[in-house]
């Protein structure tokens, strides 16, 4: 056990999503002007752009947009983090078994649900293993 | 669980943010403890007392 202080949000946890949303607008309006689509490329620069500027001016203001810039910086944000991460990932089951219904029901064959259900067994069980033996 | 963190904070003449900077956590942490939202871990239950010159039990009153 250990009682040193959390070390404070550095440059690349602080400026890492921000830059992230930044090249991903450039990405995506490379793609769609590629396509041809000018209006969805410029669509989604901005979005990706205006999702970047709020991160960055909202930080300081919001608790909220402050961890999901990244600053994960202490280990009550921590758990407030794995929380979310959980309940998120809880929606995303329920989507993708209802998303596996749906596809049989239409007489296919469950892809791609079937293959991301497993890996989600896969993975969790893998997870379980490792972090139950670590302790 | 209740705890003295805000009488022993105010007793200091800190803010929120600096006791936070002190601890190496947020302010919103100090102020989650503060009002009973969120019960720290150990090694900062320890952390806060020893800052404070006092053992976990004084500080934190599990009742």
């Amino acid at each position: 056990m250990t009682t040193e202080k959390t070390r404070p949000a550095g440059g690349a946890q602080h400026w890492g999503t921000p830059a992230l949303g930044v090249v991903a607008g450039v990405v995506y309006f490379a793609i769609f002007i590629a396509w041809g689509k000018v209006g969805m490329a410029l669509f989604g620069v901005a979005v990706m752009w205006i999702y970047a500027a709020v991160l960055v001016l909202g930080s300081r203001r919001s608790e909220t947009v402050a961890m999901m810039r990244g600053e994960v910086t202490d280990e009550r944000r921590t758990q407030i983090s794995l929380r979310a991460s959980s309940f998120a990932l809880n929606v995303l089951v329920v989507a993708m078994v209802g998303g596996l219904l749906v596809e049989l029901g239409r007489g296919h064959d469950g892809r791609p649900w079937t293959w991301l259900a497993a890996l989600f067994a896969v993975s969790y069980g893998g997870a379980t293993a490792y972090y139950a033996h670590r302790g | 669980m209740r705890n003295d963190v805000r009488e022993l904070r105010t007793g200091k003449g800190l803010s929120q943010a600096e006791l936070g900077r002190e601890l190496g956590v947020s302010r919103q942490t100090v102020n989650a403890i503060e009002q009973g939202r969120y019960d720290p871990s150990l090694p900062l239950a320890i952390r806060i007392a020893r800052y404070f010159g006092a053992t976990v039990e004084e500080v934190f009153h599990d009742d």
